[in-house]
């Protein structure tokens, strides 16, 4: 049987990437109408200097820090530096941000060349587990373990504190919470900050599965668009339960009929979107 | 008034003139190389300028124009590799193609707006590739379909070389094209999609069929950009996924930004500096890619109006800091026989 | 008699579980200058947004000169001569005034959705464009971008691109919102010159603009008619005053017509 646990394994653990490097775009998209293009890079950049970390230290735990931060630091700088003035001209969001990516994209390759690089997991992740009757690799399931939690994190930020809820208000209203004297310039500040950090954990945490070479950036963030389509602008349990379709759905196809895994993640995409076009638990503008 | 009109009219008969003009002798000065470069720039330029009916005039961000590009292409592919349709009747059949595709996916996507539409464009577009991409039999699939002959306009056939053969009849469609679509931006039309870009529903609200227009304006957007991809695909002799690619269609929108969205020769001056900086820039540097990327995000922050406003914005700055030098920064949103006007008009009333 | 300029049979409005509007009943007469008034939050715009067709009506019939135009899109509503004006001006703010009047007059002047025609050649319409322009005092920003405009300005381009089609019934929401006070007078006497074979409908929350211009008045209470007669007697009615003219009149320019 193909679906067995194993491509369940490889499958959830694909979608606890998608859903690190779609959330961020996700809220920022419907909280500001934001289309950020530059997402991929966010994911790249976080795997190369993951990759360079552990090559040097030899800590895995530090390079997905340092993933992390380095992601974050592009992002508060595509934030500060650009984003700020952009407000609701998604026209010159889009060829802004498709010029960073561009940038990011060659300059990765100038430093890290063209080849796919590839990060071994740490010594006691290594290896493979039985589940269910089947081998399945240990990091992949440490990977479904670490998105579930940052999962289950993200939705409580952001479903049950008070800074959260600016943050859905801004997505359903954000006029409304303006009027109520919350700075939603700085809210939307922090979650684009944070949400280039996750992808930027997600891209280091990711090498040792996905590997990192140019053209990550544009898969990673085709895939996160769908799932943010899917899921519906702004939503965080839709990102997650898109994530896991599109993941799971990508998976399978791959078994089947690998050369029509791209296709067929597409096709879902806009079959969802002609019969609902604000995505599976999306709002209805 | 009449005076000013007619003097603006008349400066951009001359400008289009002396333009045909420079085209017309361009092969009897520049090597084949530039010349098949500057080909590519017409054909980019229709293509931008389909684009920039929905972008820039009607507001509509497509990022999956390269659909109709692509289509054209592969109707061109396949009717002159399977078929031998001659040149002329293959682009009519995929102008006609790139009319039906956006009939039947108008519907959909027109449902939305603003950054849904822009995804629902890329995920139609990927479908399609998706689709190229597996129908091997037909399509070729990821090898494309090679070695499509390229048309030539008989009567220049041993007179001038084969590139300049093909630069003419490129020249002579996309000439055409670009005068048809002057038409239609200077048509009620052509303000209608201003009007639905500006507000939608204030158009309706003065009787205007808005979602038919916009329909219209989306075949019609289709059309160009179709015959665009199918003189590429005789460009090139060859047609491949490549050119139904979700990356083409990007292009073609950073030319219509950077050039200048919602103006009309605005796209074509984009698709002039991605392709020489493209071309010309990888010819000294290995880093293009980032140079282009640098473009994107000055043009954004220096030029968000795009290149075709360098003249004015250069006059801007000039008399701004004229005005500042005594009295410090002032915001001045209209120029000062503007205001006049406003006061002289409030006076009245 | 002749058909009703506008009668409303029944009309409810229900967005998300919540009555917006709820039974209305209404006839306003051909001539007839009628202001709908009423506290904030009575429906008041929505009930305008429902006669023009920007929202459907979830219950009931919509007829406009005796023809039932509930099922019409906006835009068809155009037909029979219905137009209507928006609290934030309905103009297009990046086109020039001349323009925005010139958009109105193309309106299927041309074949084709308009792409049978040239606008600089249409010669006919330049002129006429000149003439609604002279008319409503517009000539000299008529090449000016409407943004640049005062805000009285925006609305005097709204009402000429409006009156270039030529309405029967005309619906007017808040078009007294954003003028100054000394802007008024002069603009209750540009209403008062509206030719008498246009119908007015109007929402104010300006009781000098109501009560020296409307021949009947009509009250929304919570989505429904609180009551509808002369501005006499709407004056006299006390279940208006306790709901509504009291607060009204001591928040607002309150001077009896």
């Amino acid at each position: 049987m193909p679906v067995n646990a194993a491509s369940l394994v490889i499958g959830l653990s694909y979608a606890s990437l998608l859903f690190l490097v779609a959330v961020g775009l996700s809220v920022v998209f419907g909280l500001m109408r934001f289309i950020n293009l530059a997402t991929g890079s966010l994911y790249l950049i976080g795997g190369y200097i993951g990759w360079s970390v552990a090559r040097s230290t030899g800590n895995f735990l530090l390079a997905v820090l340092a993933g992390g931060v380095a992601a974050l630091l592009l992002g508060i700088l595509i934030e500060r530096g650009f984003l700020a003035r952009l407000h609701r001209k998604e026209l010159l969001q889009v060829c802004l941000t498709l010029g960073v990516a561009y940038i990011v994209q060659d300059v990765t390759r100038w430093i890290w060349g063209g080849d796919p690089l590839r990060l071994r997991p740490p010594e006691m992740l290594r290896g493979s587990l039985e589940l269910f009757g089947s081998v399945v690799p240990t990091y992949r399931v440490f990977l479904i373990g670490v998105g579930a939690v940052l999962a289950v994190l993200v939705w409580y930020v952001l479903e049950r504190t008070k800074w959260g809820a600016y943050v859905r208000a801004g997505v359903d209203d954000i006029e409304m919470v303006e009027c109520l004297g919350v700075n939603v310039r700085r809210v939307f500040a922090i979650v684009f900050m944070l949400g280039a950090l996750l992808s930027g954990i997600g891209g280091a945490l990711g090498t040792p599965v996905t590997g990192v070479a140019p053209g990550t950036d544009v898969q990673l963030l085709l895939m996160a668009l769908i799932v943010v389509v899917l899921g519906g602008l702004g939503s965080v349990s839709g990102a997650i339960v898109a994530s896991v379709i599109v993941a799971m759905v990508d998976t399978v196809v791959r078994t089947f009929w690998p050369q029509a895994s791209f296709f067929a993640v597409w096709a879902l995409a806009a079959l969802v979107l002609i019969v609902r076009p604000q995505g599976l638990l999306g709002r209805a503008s | 008034m009449m005076m000013v009109e007619f003097l603006r009219q008349g400066r951009s008969i001359v400008f289009v003139v002396a333009l045909l003009a420079a085209l017309a002798v361009a092969p009897a000065v520049l090597p084949t190389y530039p010349l098949s470069v500057l080909t590519e720039i017409l054909i980019f330029t229709l293509f931008a300028m389909s684009l920039n009916l929905l972008l820039g005039y009607a507001g509509l961000p497509s990022l999956g124009h390269s659909a109709f590009f692509g289509t054209g292409g592969y109707v061109v592919g396949l009717l002159a590799k399977y078929y031998g349709t001659p040149a002329a009747a293959a682009l009519l059949i995929a102008v006609v193609a790139g009319v039906v595709l956006a009939l039947i996916t108008g519907p959909f996507v027109l449902r939305t707006h603003g950054a849904y539409f822009l995804i629902l464009t890329l995920s139609l577009t990927q479908v399609l590739f998706g689709i190229v991409w597996l129908w091997r039999n037909v399509t070729g699939g990821d090898d494309g379909l090679p070695g499509i002959p390229t048309p030539k306009l008989p009567f220049l056939i041993g007179r001038v070389s084969d590139t300049a053969n093909f630069y003419y009849l490129a020249l002579v469609i996309v000439a055409v094209a670009v005068a048809s679509l002057g038409w239609i931006v200077r048509s009620p039309f052509g303000l209608a999609l201003i009007g639905i870009r500006e507000n939608e529903r204030y158009l309706e609200g003065l009787g205007y069929p808005t979602w038919t227009i916009k329909y219209a304006a989306y075949a019609i957007a289709g059309a160009y950009a179709a015959l665009a991809g199918g003189l590429f695909a005789y460009f090139k002799g060859f047609v491949g996924p490549g050119q139904i690619s979700w990356l083409l269609a990007g292009e073609a929108m950073v030319m219509v930004i950077v050039g200048g969205a919602g103006t009309f020769w605005g796209p074509a001056l984009g698709s002039v500096l991605v392709l020489l900086l493209r071309y010309e820039v990888s010819a000294f540097t290995q880093r293009w890619v980032m140079i282009l990327g640098i473009v994107f995000i000055l043009t954004v922050l220096l030029l968000p109006e795009g290149f075709i406003r360098l003249p004015k914005r250069l006059r801007d700055i000039r008399s701004r800091l004229r005005r500042e030098a005594p009295t410090g920064p002032t915001v001045a949103p209209v120029g000062r026989s503007q205001e006049r006007a406003v006061e002289r008009a409030i006076e009245r009333s | 008699m002749a058909a009703p300029a506008l009668q409303l049979e029944h009309v409810s409005k229900i967005i998300g579980g919540l009555t917006i509007l709820e039974d209305i009943a209404l006839t306003v007469q051909p001539g007839e200058r009628r202001a709908i008034i009423g506290p904030n939050g009575a429906g008041k715009t929505t009930l305008l947004n429902v006669i023009a067709g920007f929202l459907p009506a979830t219950r009931g019939r919509v007829l406009v000169f005796g023809r039932d135009v509930t099922k019409l899109p906006a835009h068809r509503r155009v037909d029979v001569g219905l137009l209507k004006t928006n609290q934030q001006p309905a103009v297009f703010h990046e086109l020039t005034t001349r323009q925005n009047v010139l958009i109105a007059l193309l309106r299927g002047r041309h074949p084709l959705l308009g792409l049978g025609g040239l606008i600089d050649r249409d010669r006919e319409v330049q002129r006429e464009a000149e003439r609604v322009l002279d008319e409503w005092g517009l000539l000299d920003v008529s090449d000016i971008e409407v943004r640049h405009l005062p805000h009285g300005f925006q609305r005097r381009v709204e009402l000429a691109a409006r009156f270039a089609l030529r309405p029967k019934l005309l619906l007017l929401d808040e078009p007294a919102a954003g003028l100054a006070v000394d802007e008024i007078p002069a603009f209750i006497e540009r209403l008062k010159q509206l030719p008498r074979d246009m119908t007015v409908v109007l929402v104010e929350h300006s009781m000098r603009v109501v009560f020296s211009f409307a021949d009947r008045i009509t009250v929304l209470h919570h989505g429904a008619v609180l009551a509808d007669g002369t501005p006499e007697e709407i004056q006299r009615n006390e279940d208006v005053q306790a709901a509504y003219l009291a607060g009204a009149m001591r928040g607002r320019d309150a001077r009896s017509p």
